[in-house]
């Protein structure tokens, strides 16, 4: 199977959008032992370089109208030697994708990752529409109503899909984003030390009410808040040594929840207040309930490895050809 | 107003005048000075920019800030530009980090005068005064901050075009040839140096084109990052450009060359081993790049400097040279080079500047 990948973003962008899009395109013909293979169509000025994928590049430095034009007759182009467009939900390259499936009929499936455009919309609730945002809803809703499937990491999002955007459930399917590539550091890791990773700064406040308590009860306990700021490899290097890693359910579509996986440690919402207050409790006292969180962690992260995310897309692009 | 251009004494003129003007200026405005000025002292007079550069305190709160003033053409266009930097930042839409400046108290001309006060961004401890495991991820996070701003679309470029252009192959080999010409018109024994290094340049200008159009830091340096927790702060915003996203990197590693060597290790290595090759040779050639930007300004200062800060203007042109055919070659900058520099630049160096040192780096 040939496969097209539609991209908004491409590296040397550094968006996870654009990252995901270079490890499929470099995964598919591992994943799948030379069996199908990629290309990729991307709105960039000058790709990175990925061996054996032919990168298509359409510059972003053209006025809006005459770039989507360009890629539109690139992406049909590419379409002709192909089985399946896979697009990275954006109106820049799924409006156009759908067009050519109009034209060739081939299956498109678009990967719905985050929902930009109701992010946007909520944000301009009570103020008056721009002619742009009173096109970009209906538009977006158009794109995903005629892809063949949609694919979106979280359930919550499959949930926003069904009801914001009509898209019937049986069109909608749940893949896991894969697991972050490791951040292979300078140095050895710190030896760990027990310590609760917040996934937000948001999770340290829900449960700031009760952190002097468990401090009081551990009191070599290290508390780290990632955020936004935080780069990869302090990532990655404070939840490699985590005893846990604390979310608020804000943080469930947030990018940060795939890598706390990479930890190991077990995750706790701190939504609900005195749940979490047990749970983080428990986990502290008693090794082997941690232990046993840790094996299930293990056992999540073995379904979440970029083969396997590659190989359900395959299965799922088999199923609809 | 003569500005200083060739000596120390001019410097210490022009310094004293333009202070004497200004001080009643700020006073006017709720400012006063600190007694010890110490970013005017030492080689001061042999860098850049008619400005002055002064720590003071807001009085009516007695807030700790950093003024700087000038009432040259130059100094002034300068400071501006460091205040048309600084709003553009704040309209930048497409960055998916924030972007951490000192804030602005007050843009003003007065009189004769442009004056810039920022807020002073208290540090517990320096940037140096980390552990080497801190300040590697103090870095990478300051790296990606900067990583998140790129400028790739027709709508971004709108954003920004009136304050920076977006710098890309051609431009970083014009500027390179410009810095080549004056290096070998001072010293021609370079040239077989700087000529290997602008074939490697011009050899692989496309890596220059892929990595452009992220917001940079020409002068990332430890004394122009604050560390407040965990934000690092940017300070000398006349030095953010766009243009390759390696260009702050390079300049950090060439610094930590000489005072932290095992930090410049770890960054090289961790790029290795997690992003692509192309990336690493993109690093590479921006460190090329601002050695021969640095060997530009050590050889220019052979004729305005005389005695010991000659010898050691030599000791330094003779050092970056060895550290530029390293990089070029991919070969590690060596502990012996560094200690062989180091010992010789401590024996030729005035009080004052060992002083001056001292406060920028808060060792």
């Amino acid at each position: 199977m040939k496969i097209i990948l539609a991209t908004p973003l491409f590296p040397p962008e550094t968006e996870e959008i654009a990252l995901y899009s270079k490890r499929f395109a470099e995964g598919v013909k591992i994943a799948s032992s030379g069996d199908h293979s990629a290309a990729v169509v991307a709105y960039s000025d000058f790709p990175e370089s990925v061996p054996e994928v032919e990168i298509i590049s359409v510059s972003k430095q053209l006025m809006l109208p005459v770039r989507l034009v360009r890629y539109f007759f690139a992406l049909r182009k590419a379409a002709t030697k192909a089985d399946v467009l896979y697009v990275q939900n954006s109106l820049a390259s799924g409006f156009p994708a759908i067009i050519v499936r109009k034209m060739t009929h081939i299956p498109v499936i678009i990967y719905f990752a985050e929902d930009e455009v109701l992010k946007s919309e909520t944000r301009y609730i009570g103020a008056k529409k721009t002619f742009r945002q009173r096109i970009v809803f209906p538009l977006q809703s158009w794109i995903l109503r005629n892809a063949n499937v949609v694919m979106t990491p979280h359930h919550s999002l499959a949930k926003s899909l069904h009801m914001n955007y009509k898209i019937p459930k049986e069109k909608i399917v749940v893949v896991p984003l894969p697991a972050p590539q490791p951040e292979i550091l300078p140095f050895p890791s710190i030896p760990s030390v027990p310590k609760i990773v917040f996934l937000s700064g948001q999770a340290k406040n829900e449960c700031e009410s009760y952190l002097d308590e468990i401090r009081q009860n551990f009191p070599d306990l290290v508390f780290v808040t990632l955020d936004v700021r935080s780069s990869r490899a302090e990532k990655w290097h404070h939840l490699k040594n985590a005893t846990l890693c604390a979310y608020a359910e804000s943080d469930n579509e947030s990018a940060l929840l795939p890598l706390a996986l990479v930890a190991e440690a077990p995750r706790v919402s701190v939504s609900d207040e005195q749940t979490a207050k047990a749970l983080i409790l428990k986990i502290l006292h008693e090794p082997l309930h941690r232990e046993t969180l840790v094996v299930e962690g293990r056992n999540v992260l073995s379904k979440l490895s970029l083969k396997v995310h590659i190989k359900t897309f395959i299965s799922i692009a088999d199923h609809i050809r | 107003m003569k500005i200083p251009k060739e000596n120390k004494t001019e410097w210490s003129e022009y310094f004293k005048l333009e202070l004497s003007d200004v001080t009643p200026i700020l006073s006017r405005l709720g400012f006063s000075l600190d007694e010890q000025q110490v970013h005017t002292i030492g080689e001061r007079f042999l860098m850049s920019g008619k400005k002055l550069v002064l720590t003071g305190k807001r009085i009516s709160d007695n807030k700790k800030v950093i003024i700087k003033a000038s009432s040259d053409v130059s100094g002034k266009a300068e400071l501006l530009n460091e205040h048309l930097c600084r709003e553009t930042i704040k309209k930048i839409d497409f960055a998916y980090k924030p972007i951490l400046l000192p804030e602005e108290i007050l843009f003003v001309k007065e009189g004769a005068f442009v004056v810039v006060i920022s807020g002073f961004i208290e540090e517990p401890q320096a940037f140096l005064a980390h552990s080497d495991q801190e300040q590697f991820f103090l870095a990478l996070r300051a790296f990606e901050m900067l990583d998140s701003v790129h400028s790739t679309a027709h709508s971004h470029t709108k954003i920004i075009e009136s304050v920076w252009s977006n710098w890309g192959a051609a431009e970083y080999l014009k500027m390179f040839s410009r810095f080549s010409n004056n290096i070998i018109t001072a010293e021609p024994d370079l040239y077989k140096t700087v000529s290997s290094a602008e074939d490697f340049l011009k050899g692989n200008r496309e890596m220059l084109d892929r990595y452009s159009g992220f917001l940079t830091h020409e002068d990332f340096v430890p004394h122009n990052l604050r560390i407040s927790g965990q934000d690092v702060y940017l300070l000398d915003h006349t030095a953010l450009l766009f243009g390759n996203k390696y260009e702050s990197v390079a300049r950090f590693l060439n610094y930590l060359c000489i005072y932290n060597l095992k930090l410049e290790r770890w960054i090289i290595e961790y790029i290795k081993k997690n992003r692509c090759e192309e990336e690493y040779l993109a690093l590479r050639l921006m460190r090329t790049y601002k050695l021969a930007e640095l060997l530009q300004f050590y050889t220019g200062s052979l004729a305005q400097t005389e005695g010991n800060l000659k010898l050691l203007a030599k000791e330094r042109i003779e050092f970056w040279k060895k550290v530029m055919i390293t990089i070029i070659e991919d070969k590690p900058v060596t502990e012996e080079m560094v200690q062989e520099y180091t010992k010789k630049r401590d024996s030729l160096r005035s009080e004052d500047e060992k002083k001056r040192q001292k406060e920028i780096h808060q060792l």
